[in-house]
């Protein structure tokens, strides 16, 4: 190559590379201060304690254990019950809108704060329980514990495995299932011997999902723990009722390691075997079997879960709606005028500032995983690998450590951020970027390169081709990401529990205010608000892009 | 070796298959219901190899899933031997099914997807063993016994699905399309191959595709189809020269349709005329009445450029493709285009686009259809 040539082209690349540069800076910055910053501040702040003494003692131990035991039983049951779920919803022969239910009925949970379920496991299994105290006449029982927190984590979390189930499913091979089946076996042999054995490394992805899923949550453990002490919950107890905040931060520094080995476990065995995916892709979709022996039970099971789930759900509007749960059940509006207009209007505030707080960090949330994800795949500039790492990193960081490290950091200078809004927002960004920034790579892998090439030979900048071609393409992933980043926004709890303050108040940490002071019915009425805030802004969401969306595609 | 594993496969025997007014109605995406397959009877003579040939969305592959089992069929039925097998799951029909994707079970080996028919009979392990051991040898398939299906080639991998579609002596052999998916020299090599092995089993064998040249290869019989009905039945050579309609015309191989005036019906003849001149032609089966206005089929290689004897037709070359062994020619006559195709190109004076030429139809080859 000759000197000019080369000379020229590092012109041509020069502006590209500064432009690049100019974007990535910001989001460098951005994530040494909010996202490696309070993650350093609690390693430092564990560090002068001695781990071990922390560790091994009693109540450190306790929590430990039941942390794994709750988190593996959790764990495979969903995952059980989210395989013969999904395989209902894609194999079984059932009418098309009793799939869609199905399908529907699962997705509830995904939008809704786990401890939702919680409550009404109160209401309903309680010591004035539905089902304890009334029904059963029992006295002083409940189910309160381990037992308890087993029936509310699977149902709020399997529709997660479900979810990923279900997509494997529907890529599947389908010509797989029907060479088992003209070859002689029966459905449920097919079933074991071809769809489930393709389908276990999605199982094993699915239980380390469901298993992250349980030892992070923090609302369940403190609303129905009981004496059954978790990780979360000896963290929250630790900084917040002992005030010991050392210990705190080494216990959820101790959190985060089963959750990064969970999430390596969860890659590496992505990675290594995809069976699913191998040969063609579904071009039909896969046989539904008639067989009543298999249908039968499936489909029952399948009933009762989504009954399940409706009726947990429904239970919180029944408990924000009558006086005392458990003793008089007139209906009343008090709680909801209570929470909301008694003591200087807190709820009503609460409602407000969880909505504008949520509103901001989605927008904005959705904003940077686009920048992101656009400089990780189409741009050259240099360390975006790295960047897609540390973006992504706190994903596997449980939100209570997030928390504690938000609380932490920005307590004292240089950045005193305590008290106000934007670390509201800021923890709601770490939070929710990641997925932002993965669903738009993931968009822009959807989008053909050789549409992006067909841009460049026509002569596009890589801007201008991120702009006029891939964008336009991969919008509706963006703004449906609006609305999943604002569901998390404002259905997290353990993420900001620790950043809240009497200046700006979020409906879940006011859920957990009520619930600790005894106020069932003040607790489910703040969750049927949430819900309610929650659905609106799924269906509008829903009614903006989706259905659009729907049309295009011709369905 | 070879030769004594086919001999003792041959057990599985030739069974006729016929469909009766075989109807799959589907429900499309806007409400409306669309007959894939339309009152459709077919008879396969025990031991035939038939194709069902047509373009995609005629309901080709409809009809072979029904035979298969995977579908249900809306009404008509299907006898296998003499028996009613429409009702009957897909899993109890013993019929052999090659898919166009193989449909290899990925996490089992080659061993254990030829034996998985079998297994799920629970044959003892010993029987399993010979049979699949048998049939892997059939195949030429011993060295790979424990290699997994990502592991072949493809046309391993069409091997181990054959082998598998094989190994329970199956009623019937189906085939989806199952060459798509291998480049041109080797599916030229697996063609043959299937061939030769279904004719020494003697199995029943319907075989599905798109492509005529495959379909023509193969077959002892084609069915073309058409919007979910049969339009034509018969062996290669007859669909080829004499074709029923104008639509088995171009759908084998490649056709001139000319336009042509029938002048008189003689006996089993008619007299019609192409071009301004007279030709004495058999009749089709469908009768024609004079004065109709009719097409007659000329292949493109029974018309001759500059050729010896008479001249029918004068002509400019408009397009030509040398190909090898063949070279085809679009020549523009009296309004029309003709396609011409000639043995390569040996003249010593080479013909070459924008030439006049004389134009010869072999009157031989002419064949009248009617409609």
């Amino acid at each position: 190559m000759n000197p000019t040539a080369r000379v020229s082209e590092a012109l041509q690349r020069a502006p590209r590379s500064l432009g690049g540069w100019l974007l990535g800076l910001p989001l460098w910055a951005w994530l040494g201060v909010f996202v490696l910053y309070p993650l350093v501040s609690v390693l430092l702040t564990s560090a002068g304690e001695s781990y071990w003494e922390i560790l091994v003692a009693p109540h450190s131990r306790r929590a430990i254990v039941n942390t794994l035991a709750l988190g593996a039983t959790v764990a495979v049951l969903a995952t059980a019950v989210a395989f013969l779920y999904a395989y209902t919803v894609t194999r079984i022969a059932l009418p098309k809108r009793v799939h869609r239910l199905l399908h529907f009925i699962a997705l509830i949970p995904t939008v809704t704060p786990p401890f939702v379920f919680g409550v009404s496991l109160i209401l309903l299994f309680g010591r004035r329980g539905l089902v304890t105290h009334m029904w059963l006449g029992l006295r002083g029982v409940d189910l309160y514990g381990f037992p308890g927190l087993v029936i509310v984590q699977v149902l709020a979390f399997f529709p997660y495995a479900y979810l990923l189930l279900r997509s494997l499913l529907l890529e599947m091979d389908p010509t797989l299932d029907e060479a088992g089946i003209v070859y002689g076996g029966t459905p449920f042999y097919v079933m074991r011997r071809i769809t489930l054995r393709l389908l276990l490394p999605g199982c094993a992805s699915a239980v380390f999902l469901v298993f992250t899923l349980s030892t992070t949550d923090l609302g369940n453990p403190m609303f129905i723990g009981g004496d059954f002490m978790v990780l979360t919950s000896q963290i929250y107890v630790t900084v917040i009722g002992l005030f010991n905040l050392k210990a705190g931060s080494v216990l959820a520094v101790a959190l985060l390691i089963p959750c990064l080995i969970l999430l390596a476990l969860q890659k590496y065995v992505a990675a290594r075997e995809s069976y699913a995916t191998v040969g063609e892709r579904a071009a039909r979709p896969a046989m539904r079997t008639a067989d009543p022996w298999i249908r039968l039970p499936l489909a029952a099971l399948s009933f009762a879960m989504a009954a399940f789930v409706i009726v947990f759900y429904l239970m919180i509007v029944v408990g924000a709606s009558v006086k005392i749960w458990g003793v008089n059940y007139t209906l009343t509006f008090e709680h909801f005028h209570r929470v909301l207009f008694e003591s200087w209007m807190l709820g009503t505030r609460a409602v407000l500032d969880t909505m504008l707080l949520g509103a901001i960090g989605a927008v904005v949330g959705s904003g940077i995983g686009l920048l992101g994800g656009y400089l990780v795949t189409c741009s050259r500039v240099p360390g975006r690998h790295w960047f897609d790492l540390c973006v992504t990193l706190p994903m596997a960081v449980p939100g209570i450590l997030m928390g504690l490290g938000f609380s932490i950091a920005f307590n004292q200078p240089p950045l005193l951020l305590s008290g106000t809004a934007f670390i509201i927002v800021a923890i709601f960004l770490v939070r929710t970027v990641p997925y932002s920034q993965r669903a738009v790579v993931a968009a822009i892998m959807q989008v053909h390169k050789s549409l992006r090439e067909a841009s460049t030979m026509a002569g596009a900048t890589e801007l201008q081709t991120f702009r006029r071609i891939v964008f336009p393409m991969i919008r509706p992933a963006v703004l449906a990401g609006i609305i999943f980043n604002f569901t998390r926004n404002i259905t997290t709890l353990s993420g900001v529990i620790f950043v809240v303050s009497p200046r700006w108040r979020l409906l879940t940490a006011a859920m957990l205010a009520e619930v600790e002071t005894g106020r069932i019915g003040g607790a489910a009425s703040l969750g049927t608000l949430l819900i309610v805030v929650v659905w609106c802004v799924n269906l509008l969401g829903y009614l903006l892009f989706e259905r659009k969306n729907l049309r295009r595609l011709g369905a | 070796m070879a030769n004594h594993h086919e001999q003792s496969l041959r057990r599985g025997g030739s069974f006729e298959l016929t469909l009766e007014r075989l109807t799959k109605v589907f429900q499309a995406a806007d409400g409306h219901e669309v007959a894939a397959v339309d009152h459709l009877s077919l008879r396969v003579t025990a031991g035939t190899f038939l194709t069902l040939c047509g373009p995609s969305g005629c309901g080709k592959t409809t009809t072979l899933r029904m035979i298969a089992g995977l579908e249900t069929p809306t009404s008509g039925e299907i006898y296998l031997a003499g028996q009613a097998i429409a009702r009957i799951p897909p899993n109890r029909r013993n019929i052999g099914l090659v898919f166009q994707s193989y449909a290899l079970f990925p996490h089992l080996t080659v061993f254990d997807n030829v034996a998985y028919p079998l297994q799920v009979k629970k044959e003892a392990a010993a029987v399993i063993r010979r049979e699949v051991d048998e049939v892997l040898g059939l195949l030429e398939l011993t060295t790979l016994t424990q290699r997994y299906p990502n592991q072949l080639s493809g046309g391993q991998q069409q091997r181990v699905a054959l082998a598998r579609a094989l190994v329970t002596r199956p009623s019937l052999l189906l085939f989806d399309e199952p060459l798509s998916n291998l480049d041109a020299r080797l599916r030229i090599h697996v063609r043959s191959e299937i061939r030769r092995l279904q004719k020494a089993l003697g199995i029943t064998a319907v075989y599905v595709t798109h492509d005529q040249v495959e379909a023509m290869s193969m077959s002892d019989e084609i069915a073309i189809m058409r919007d979910g009905k049969i339009e034509q039945v018969g062996p290669p050579k007859t669909l080829y020269f004499h074709p029923a309609t104008k639509y088995t015309a171009e759908f084998i191989g490649r056709a001139n349709l000319l336009p042509a005036r029938v002048l008189a019906v003689e006996g089993s003849s008619a007299r019609v005329q192409v071009f301004g001149r007279e030709y004495r032609l058999s009749l089709p089966g469908a009768g024609v009445s004079p004065h109709d206005e009719v097409a007659v089929m000329l292949r493109p290689e029974s018309v001759s450029l500059n050729g010896e004897g008479s001249k029918d037709l004068v002509g400019t070359i408009r397009q030509m493709t040398f190909a090898g062994t063949t070279v085809d020619y679009v020549v523009e006559t009296d309004g029309m285009e003709l396609l011409v195709t000639e043995l390569g190109d040996y003249r010593e004076v080479p013909l070459d686009e924008g030439m006049q030429v004389q134009v010869r139809l072999n009157a031989d080859r002419m064949h009248l259809l009617s409609s």
